[in-house]
């Protein structure tokens, strides 16, 4: 984009997250730059005790991450690492940015990092 | 008869038994050791034991299979009618019907006998099938309806006076017929587009004349037959509106909007459609009533992208008062769609006539237009996969594709389309995944660039939707497919919330539809607040008390409450006096605020501040210090002010001997707004302006009409605290959402909120909670 031109608002759409099926919502945790390293812990481990009881037949969760919340995922990721077997899978997101300019909208795609840690239960 | 109850008692009493270890091996006889793993195992199946036996025996009372199921799939008399039971579960059904006791019954509905009728019940029940009759003719024949409106000298032979008029209304369309054959509806369902020409409302739709004398004074939405069986309804601003359903489901709609889609019939929202006379380069909808009327900018126009919603404020005449309400506004090219409450429609429509009808043309489409809301991820996928839309429609590849990402397109987004009949479908397509998927990136350039031009604004055009519409009946018959001529506008308004607008004959066949789907919830409008109240957003009129609809719904909650009160036994009412003082202990006191800002601006520029609350103030007593004399009543006004009794005093003696008060106390603090100035004639004490704020609470306990009040560190002396109020909340609880107490409210215009911080105290109780506080 040009440097002279005002923007006036610059939405940053989510990332394009395909629908959950009812079984992803259980066994998928989305972590967000904001979110407690402590309170991670204790809902992944609520999680993973929960999805053993209640789904035999799923072998691991998902801890979702991308952008600034990338180094909470590893760290929980090095949690787990003690007692279980762990997984990291890494990757590229697309995200869409939308520049709202006097009489125009622009939208532009950007990359963004990400990681899928997989936690064995 | 008592073997089986033998029986049962020895199921029961079997399936209360725990099942344990007797011989536990971990206590090893040599040496006296504890084997770990040994008992360990024991443990584990006197733990799973304890747990089958606590779901055997919840289930072991049930003596028939429809007691087990849970509470949303039971239905009346399930226990003699099998077909009030779940399929998969008849034949166990029809089993214990045929092993116990009871029979299944076949009830049969007899019709009432005519020759055992005298007298007046005779004589209505053959007019009222003199009239059907007609009505089944008239409907035939494809006349438009009659309105059966009458005046009160007519009620009295009221089905005489009916049947007369739509004998001799038949009898001139059978002469009619050949000379105009346009005169008549497109349809055999009696769906016409009922809509009120250049400035004029329209007439009130009657419905069928087997209920029309249930509708004169409330109109029925046309999914209302489904609704009343299912839902609370309530009669206000002349429609009946879907309040909340009739089963418990404040939870189970919390989980509904978060994972799958909870969807609405908000018909009972009235809009108006806008139109430019001229079509020069010079003059647009935009310009000559978007702008005017709501007031925005051409940078905001941008950021809407072509809607906006909010407050629009308007003065009647030469009303001292500016109104305000919040409306929708949907424009496009040389047209414009308003929406608006039914409480403020009739005024704001006036209003548009009265200011703008030298430029634009109004139409009045309350009942000619409808609109369904959709919330929750699952919306778009709802939508996608039930309503099937036009083939040639450039924008089917849009459509297909667009629930794959659910959440991600910007508020304000548009998509104007054809549909065709949602209840003839061939096949149900699988929506997101039998398209060829588009990226987001090419979803989202393609909805943007695409400037949605609706057709549903046009008459004509939602004439031509009717055409040949069918009936539930043809419908089943003949499933051929039908043309894709129902124009539909959808619009995003919130996060995750979409709202569907569409001719008004249309909504309850795509109603019906929608609602059959596993993943919708109907919802009502306390499930709307609901919602709104969890995403912090208000809600309206509610949290809007500043608006005459807002103001209106205060006043009316607080003479409920106190009626419910003075109803009470002397034992179980509040002494609220100890508690709230002055303040009107039943709901929000903004006109003792509004005076009490005012005098305390006053008394700071005289430099009186800080008041004392002096030992006096103990001792305070309503009937003895305020008086409503007239004669004394100036000179406790003009008494000197030290204490804090004594401001009290003179606010409570001002309002006793007031007996007319302001339309409204309050009015919102917004540039855009010019009720700032206005004052009360009789008092000439300006209106107070006011600002919306959200609070959320650690701990503690927040309910409607919470007082709000400044932070200080030492809130103890409760008497002192009342001049430190500044305002109150309109709807406090507990946000599911978020897990804590949340509260919206209003507080003074000026009041300082740099700190972040505020007190809280609810009505009846001395404990002041901590609340941080955002302005909304």
């Amino acid at each position: 984009m040009p440097r002279n031109t005002q923007v006036i608002q610059h939405i940053r759409h989510k990332s394009s997250k395909l629908t959950l099926t009812f079984l992803d919502r259980e066994c998928t945790f989305l972590l967000k730059g904001t979110s407690n390293y402590v309170m991670a812990i204790k809902r992944v481990s609520k999680m993973i005790d929960r999805v053993k009881k209640k789904y035999p037949r799923v072998s691991y969760i998902k801890v979702k991450a991308m952008g600034r919340a990338i180094p909470t995922a590893m760290c929980i990721a090095l949690h787990f690492k003690s007692d279980r077997k762990v997984d990291i899978l890494t990757g590229t997101v697309l995200v869409v940015d939308e520049l709202h300019k006097s009489n125009d909208v622009i939208v532009q795609e950007r990359k963004q990092s990400s990681v899928e840690v997989l936690i064995y239960v | 008869m008592s073997g089986t109850g033998n029986l049962r008692k020895a199921k029961l009493y079997s399936s209360r038994q725990i099942r344990t270890q007797v011989n536990d091996s971990s206590f090893s006889s040599e040496g006296g050791k504890l084997l770990i793993p040994q008992f360990l195992q024991s443990r584990q199946f006197e733990i799973e034991s304890l747990e089958r036996a606590q779901l055997q025996s919840k289930y072991s009372g049930a003596a028939r299979c429809f007691q087990t199921l849970p509470r949303t799939l039971r239905r009346r008399v399930a226990s003699h009618n099998v077909k009030r039971i779940p399929k998969r579960l008849r034949n166990r059904a029809i089993r214990e019907m045929s092993e116990g006791t009871v029979s299944a019954m076949k009830k049969q509905w007899k019709s009432p006998r005519i020759r055992n009728l005298r007298g007046k019940q005779r004589y209505r029940l053959l007019m009222t099938k003199k009239l059907l009759l007609i009505q089944t003719r008239m409907k035939y024949m494809r006349s438009f309806p009659k309105n059966y409106r009458l005046t009160s000298n007519t009620q009295k032979r009221l089905l005489r006076h009916i049947w007369k008029g739509l004998n001799r209304e038949l009898r001139l369309q059978r002469q009619e017929k050949a000379k105009d054959p346009h005169n008549r509806l497109n349809n055999r369902v009696g769906a016409y587009d009922n809509y009120g020409r250049g400035g004029e409302l329209a007439e009130r739709p009657t419905g069928n004349i087997k209920y029309w004398k249930r509708q004169r004074d409330y109109v029925w939405l046309t999914s209302h037959m489904w609704h009343v069986k299912r839902f609370h309804m309530l009669k206000i601003h002349g429609w009946q509106i879907p309040l909340l359903p009739t089963q418990k489901c404040f939870k189970s709609m919390n989980r509904a909007k978060k994972q799958d889609c909870v969807i609405f019939d908000t018909s009972y929202l009235n809009h108006m459609v806008v139109r430019t006379r001229t079509s020069s380069s010079t003059s647009s909808i935009f310009n000559d009533f978007v702008v005017p009327l709501a007031k925005i900018t051409q940078e905001e126009a941008v950021r809407s992208s072509g809607v906006y919603e909010g407050l629009v404020y308007y003065r009647r005449g030469n009303s001292p008062y500016m109104l305000t309400t919040l409306v929708l506004i949907y424009w496009n090219g040389d047209t414009a769609i308003v929406r608006t409450y039914p409480s403020a429609y009739e005024e704001l429509f006036a209003h548009v006539v009265a200011e703008y009808a030298n430029c634009v043309e109004i139409d009045d489409c309350r009942y000619a237009i409808g609109s369904l809301e959709l919330r929750g991820p699952k919306a778009l996928e709802l939508l996608t996969k039930n309503l099937s839309v036009s083939e040639e429609s450039e924008l089917l590849q849009l459509w297909n594709s667009m629930a794959k990402f659910p959440d991600t397109y910007p508020t304000g987004s548009c998509l104007s389309i054809k549909m065709s009949d949602p209840r003839i479908k061939k096949r149900k397509t699988s929506g997101v995944n039998s398209i060829a998927s588009l990226s987001f990136i090419d979803l989202l350039k393609m909805l943007i660039s695409h400037r949605p031009t609706t057709t549903l604004t046009d008459h004509a055009e939602r004439y031509a939707s009717y055409e040949e519409m069918k009936s539930i009946k043809e419908v089943q018959k003949q499933n051929a497919a039908t043309p894709a001529n129902v124009p539909i506008l959808l619009i995003k308004l919130q996060s995750s919330s979409w709202t569907l607008l569409m001719p008004w004959y249309w909504i309850l066949p795509t109603w019906h539809v929608l609602v059959k789907s596993p993943k919708a919830k109907p919802g009502g409008q306390k499930q709307i607040r609901q919602f709104n109240f969890e995403a912090g957003i208000k809600s309206y009129p509610i949290d809007f008390p500043f608006t005459p609809d807002g103001w209106h719904w205060q006043q009316t909650q607080k003479t409920i409450k106190a009626l419910v009160y003075s109803k009470l036994p002397k034992s179980k009412r509040i002494n609220f006096d100890q508690y709230e003082g002055p303040l009107d202990p039943h709901g929000s006191d903004w006109e003792f605020l509004r005076r009490l800002h005012y005098e305390l601006k006053e008394l700071k520029q005289q430099n009186k501040l800080p008041l004392d609350t002096g030992s006096d103030f103990a001792k305070f007593n309503y009937e003895r210090d305020i008086t409503t004399n007239e004669e004394t009543v100036q000179q406790v006004i003009s008494r000197n002010i030290t204490l804090v009794h004594d401001l009290v005093v003179v606010i409570k003696s001002g309002m006793a001997m007031k007996k007319s008060f302001p339309a409204r106390s309050i009015c919102l603090q917004d540039p855009k707004s010019t009720t700032t100035n206005e004052e009360d004639e009789s008092t000439k004490i300006p209106i107070l302006p006011v600002k919306s704020i959200g609070l959320k609470l650690g701990t503690g306990l927040l309910k409607d009409n919470a007082r709000i009040y400044r932070w200080c560190a030492d809130p103890s002396d409760h008497n002192k605290m009342i001049v430190e109020l500044i305002g109150f909340i309109s709807s406090g609880g507990m946000n599911l959402d978020l897990g804590k107490l949340l509260g919206i409210g209003c507080v003074v215009g000026d009041a300082d909120l740099t700190g972040g911080k505020v007190l809280v105290r609810n009505i009846g109780q001395t404990i002041f909670h901590e609340a941080t506080v955002k302005e909304l």
